[in-house]
């Protein structure tokens, strides 16, 4: 999500004075169509309110059609009540008032997923794993997250008593300050090879380039001559940190993006006007399909420059930029406004929102309207579907028996276990499981309930059922039976098979309890194929300055 | 296939009311809405003036209202000036045109059935004619509602069509006059069997009551001494209507219906206000999924005062009022504005739409939460659910080859063209295609394009992509391969495993080009498991009284 607050309110207020509707020949016409449907918009609203069967709450039934209504234009367009303001003000800060912890809910147990180095509950020793049984007094039984999440934050500086049950220690009382908590842009950063430094950004709060620069120059300090920019999972956020972390590696004055809209003072170009800060040293950005907006912004600039290679899958393909505005009663509408194009030329809106489906969904820009653009070097890029990898490496899928694991909280409540009986590891780096360790965890498993339904399986259940009602099933019933063989898994078998996947991820769980997420995020790079990838491109300057030189790459 | 007039499950009551009713609510719900209007306002405004694109801001508000009053119910529907045509045509059953129902199929618009009085008829035009242009426009892929749009207008006008006539080589012009088009509420009637008359009501515009009256009386003096009454697919109308036609069988100043809403000045109570034409005829009435609303008033109650047997499955179960509402710029917003009970006290609305929430779930009763009533003779009968038959039929459902063959119009085109090739047939009732014909029909098909797509093969296709994600194709591919076979060597055997009901089909249709819908009409009863039902009743007047007594 990119939301240019500040400098688009200027730009949105000024024409508001200056007139609207000077912009298109038929004004009058819209105008009055505008008027013409308010009117019958408010008629409506009194009626409904007045003569429907059941008492409505108009606030609701307000937000119920002001949200089909946005929805109809695209996802990013949205109504932001007064009563939201708050969340959405974190969202553009990183900012709020509160404990600094992740919290989840597994069974209506509220569980501490993660504390923040250095902020009130880890001060206190809140421990990952941690089970929340009342706030102040207040029993979180059956309350959602949201909820939870209401009574944990407040104003900074105001205590709050927590009642939390620990495995093996049982329920322990303790009091906290809340704090002003800056949600980190950059929770991670690190050397992960002799000359290599590794830079995680999962955010683009103010500030996010700040953090950017800092860990660059750290990790410079340490020896790093080549780094690795992890988006992975970054969902965007604020144009303006996009433009100045993209400015950390080109020169200055170059071109970073630039918007059109409908509206002409919307349309701008934005360039590096910062002194650069690096714009020699190899790069490698690590993107996922969820790498979007102000991410693909940042991945976008490196590529359509051959700044840097692109490591991993094809990103989200969010190319609409919004901007925020204000409405009576501290409301707000954030509102797209333009799109935006990176400096190939390129715009890489995937979904086409001008166009929707009879079910209000849109398709994705066919493969023949998608145009092609050259990077600086005369590489071939294309538009109208994120950015495709310089080096493509295939997501990891888990089978059905891991996200059982997961899904059903098995890992995590292991861990638990496991952090109640040793009060210390080996370092993170360090730490794995014993077999025998493993196979504990297999016994331990013996009496829970792990099991799934796959997909396939539940797939042929609905095969079964329409053969039934198209009275095929008699004829076809015998080869069906044949499949449903096939199909049928086996769950202590899958504890083995997919040993590794489970032994790697019930290690990161574990790691988390004693080094909380730089140990998790240390211990992840065991397994992660696309950084592997990315060092051992760095590994060899030849095939680095290949990726970005060689120009066949027919994606489509 | 499109209809000239589309029907929604509405029941309309002609209460209007006069006083502004926010003057008793308290003030801070008026501020709420006050308030609520100018934010609507405002988003609305900042999305016309700001949005990327250019938006259409009758497009951008329909959708936000469309989307305001789904959340409440899918009955309280905004209808914007350029719709209100259409709206009228419900209520009234009236339109101007030339008579016929078309059907656009790939950028084909074809006459598939129109009535003897019909201007249509009259010019000579024939079922099965393309209509290629009106007036000199040609309207070949135009949409069904631009099409619509050109076929209706001001009785009196002209229209000039250009049209292909299969097997026919040069178009053909002809000269229509438009007409007043009346719908009727009842297509048919006629006698069953010796004395049990049938009647057919398919809707309940203004004149509904009058018809079945009409009817009622002309099928007396043939000799009806039990009548049927046919309720399927009614989807409901004017409730003024189904009190009056409930009148024809218990007299004046009965109670058939009130209605409770919020709005207290809603609240009423219709009784009936003439006299019976008949107090002790027997009645049995025909329901199926798709008779709701006015039709559930008449069947649930004739139910309910044990005067009449219900017949075939359980009703839609709509048990809601709506009004039509006028707003500015000719537009209307029809509004849910009460619940109406049957004599026995039950609502038998089906699906709770009082969670009003956005994307609330809206799930059918569940059958454990339904309250018990009891009928005048002391039934036990059920809300919450529609009306339950006191004979239950099983419905029947087409299988997927005769859908396809229907809707990729291969029946009708084998009967235009077997039309063509035979002068006349036999009486309606006792028209069958011969197994040599049926054979003949199978051959004409082979040559033509046609395909079908079966659940079984998507439910097929889908597990495919399933296990190719969680990797475990491979291992099942053999056997994946061996139901798609076999599926196909089912398939290839379709046209013989259901060939009853395709022929059925097209005899159907046949019949139709023949003897026009009565014909079609007289020539189900044959194989029409609910009537044989009701004549079977009829013939055992012991169990109906039976029933009837609840024993």
């Amino acid at each position: 999500m990119i939301t240019k607050k500040t400098k688009m309110l200027g730009i949105a207020l000024l024409l508001v004075v200056s007139g609207l509707f000077a912009f298109k020949p038929s004004t009058n016409d819209k105008y009055f169509e505008i008027q013409k449907n308010l009117d019958i918009f408010a008629t409506l609203f009194k009626e409904v309110n007045t003569y429907y069967v059941d008492e409505i709450n108009p606030t609701k039934l307000m937000k119920t059609g002001v949200d089909a209504m946005l929805k109809s234009l695209d996802p990013y367009t949205n109504y932001i009540p007064e009563e939201d303001l708050a969340d959405y003000r974190t969202m553009t800060t990183g900012q709020y008032g509160g404990i600094g912890a992740t919290i989840g809910n597994r069974n209506g147990k509220t569980l501490v997923i993660m504390p923040y180095e250095g902020f009130p509950a880890h001060k206190a020793g809140l421990k990952v794993g941690d089970e929340i049984i009342a706030i102040d007094g207040i029993p979180l039984k059956g309350k959602s997250t949201t909820e939870v999440s209401k009574l944990l934050k407040g104003a900074p500086r105001t205590a709050i008593k927590l009642k939390v049950s620990r495995v093996g220690k049982g329920n322990l009382q303790m009091t906290l300050k809340r704090q002003t908590i800056q949600i980190d842009n950059v929770p991670f950063y690190d050397m992960i090879a002799s000359d290599v430094g590794y830079i995680q950004l999962t955010d683009f709060t103010q500030g996010a380039s700040r953090e950017v620069r800092k860990a660059l120059h750290k990790l410079k300090a340490k020896g790093a001559k080549k780094i690795v920019l992890d988006l992975r999972g970054n969902p965007g956020g604020l144009l303006s940190e996009a433009i100045n972390i993209s400015n950390l590696f080109i020169e200055r004055n170059q071109e970073v993006v630039s918007t059109k809209g409908k509206v002409k003072e919307i349309n701008q170009t934005y360039r590096a006007l910062n002194r650069s800060y690096d714009t020699k040293t190899p790069l490698v950005v690590l993107t996922n399909n969820r790498s979007a907006s102000a991410s693909e912004i940042v991945a976008g600039v490196v590529q359509d420059y051959d700044r840097g290679v692109l490591i991993g899958q094809n990103t989200f393909g969010k190319g609409l930029v919004q901007t925020t505005r204000l409405l009576a009663y501290n409301a707000r509408l954030k509102v797209t406004t333009a799109k935006y194009y990176i400096p190939s030329g390129r715009c890489i809106q995937a979904l086409d929102y001008s166009k929707h489906n009879a079910d209000g969904s849109a398709d994705k820009i066919a493969d023949s309207l998608k145009k092609a653009f050259k990077t600086k070097s005369g590489r071939v890029v294309y538009d109208g579907n994120g950015l495709a990898p310089d080096v493509e490496i295939k997501e990891k899928v888990y089978a059905p028996i891991v996200n059982s694991l997961l899904d059903k909280g098995l890992l995590f409540d292991y861990a638990n276990l496991y952090a109640s009986k040793n009060s210390s590891i080996a370092k993170a780096e360090a730490f794995k499981l014993t077999e025998a360790e493993y196979q504990t965890f297999v016994r331990w498993l013996q009496n829970k309930n792990y099991d799934y339904v796959t997909e396939v399986e539940k797939s042929l259940k609905t095969l079964e059922k329409t053969a039934k009602s198209e009275k095929y099933f008699s004829r076809i019933k015998g080869e069906l039976g044949n499949l449903k063989t096939r199909v049928s898994h086996n769950k202590e078998k899958d504890l083995s098979t997919f040993k590794k996947d489970i032994k790697h991820l019930l290690e990161l769980e574990i790691v988390s309890r004693y080094y909380l997420n730089k140990g998790l995020t240390k211990v992840s790079f065991r397994a992660d194929a696309e950084l592997k990838a990315a060092l051992k491109l760095l590994g060899s300057m030849n095939d680095y300055k290949q990726a970005l030189t060689i120009s066949k790459k027919a994606r489509k | 296939m499109k209809k000239f007039i589309k029907k929604k499950y509405i029941v309309i009551t002609a209460v209007f009311l006069f006083v502004g009713l926010l003057a008793f609510r308290p003030i801070d719900k008026y501020f709420e809405i006050a308030k609520s209007m100018e934010l609507y306002a405002q988003v609305y405004r900042e999305v016309n003036q700001n949005y990327v694109d250019d938006v259409s801001p009758s497009t951008v508000m329909k959708n936000g209202l469309d989307g305001m009053l789904k959340s409440l119910d899918p009955y309280t529907n905004y209808i914007p000036e350029d719709e209100i045509e259409d709206y009228r045509t419900q209520n009234t059953g009236q339109y101007g045109g030339i008579g016929v129902v078309s059907r656009t199929y790939k950028g084909k618009t074809i006459i598939v059935k129109y009535d003897k009085a019909s201007p249509a008829y009259k010019a000579g035009l024939k079922i099965g004619d393309e209509i290629v242009e009106v007036d000199g426009i040609n309207i070949q892929n135009k949409s069904t509602k631009e099409i619509d749009k050109i076929f209706k207008g001001q009785a009196g006008t002209k229209m000039s069509l250009m049209i292909t006539r299969p097997g026919e080589t040069t178009r053909k012009k002809f000269e229509v006059t438009r007409q007043n088009i009346k719908i009727q509420d009842v297509p048919y009637s006629g006698m069953l069997a010796s004395e049990v008359g049938y009647i057919k009501l398919q809707g309940f515009t203004r004149t509904a009551s009058k018809e079945v009256k009409d009817a009622f009386k002309k099928l007396k003096k043939e000799g009806m001494k039990k009548l049927v009454l046919d309720l399927r697919g009614n989807p409901g109308g004017l409730v003024i209507e189904a009190v009056n036609i409930c009148n024809m069988f218990v007299g004046r100043g009965v109670e058939v219906v009130n209605t409770k809403g919020k709005v207290k000045d809603f609240n009423r109570g219709y009784k009936t206000m003439g006299e019976a034409m008949d107090l002790e005829i027997p009645v049995v009435l025909l329901l199926n999924g798709n008779s709701a609303s006015a039709s559930e008033i008449v069947a649930g109650f004739l139910q309910d005062s044990d005067r009449g047997i219900i017949i075939g499955q359980r009703s839609f179960g709509k048990g809601l009022v709506q009004i039509p509402r006028p707003l500015s710029y000719n537009s209307q917003v029809k509004i849910t504005t009460a619940k109406y009970y049957i004599p026995s006290g039950r609502c038998i609305q089906a699906i709770d739409y009082s969670d009003h929430d956005a994307g609330a779930l809206h799930d059918r009763m569940a059958d454990s939460l339904k309250k018990p009533f009891k009928t005048k003779n002391g039934r036990t009968v059920y809300d919450g659910v529609g009306l339950d038959p006191d004979v239950p039929v099983k419905a029947r459902k087409l299988a997927l080859i005769t859908t396809t063959l229907l809707e990729q119009g291969l029946i009708f085109d084998y009967v235009t063209a077997y039309v063509g090739k035979h002068k006349k047939i036999k009486p309606a009732k006792a028209f069958q295609l011969s197994n040599a014909e049926y054979q003949d029909f199978v051959q004409w098909l082979k040559g033509k394009q046609y395909s079908y797509t079966t659940k079984v093969e998507k439910s097929l296709k889908a597990l495919v992509e399933k296990a190719k994600k969680e990797k475990t194709y491979s291992k099942i591919k053999a056997q994946i391969e061996s139901v798609k076979k076999k599926m196909t060597a089912s398939k290839a055997i379709d046209l013989t495993t259901f060939k009853a009901e395709i022929k059925q089909q097209l005899e159907l249709e046949i019949v139709l080009r023949y003897y026009l819908e009565e014909g079609q009409i007289e020539a189900t009863f044959e194989r029409d498991k609910e009537v044989q039902e009701a004549l079977k009743l009829f013939k055992n007047m012991a169990r109906y009284r039976k029933l009837l007594a609840g024993k």
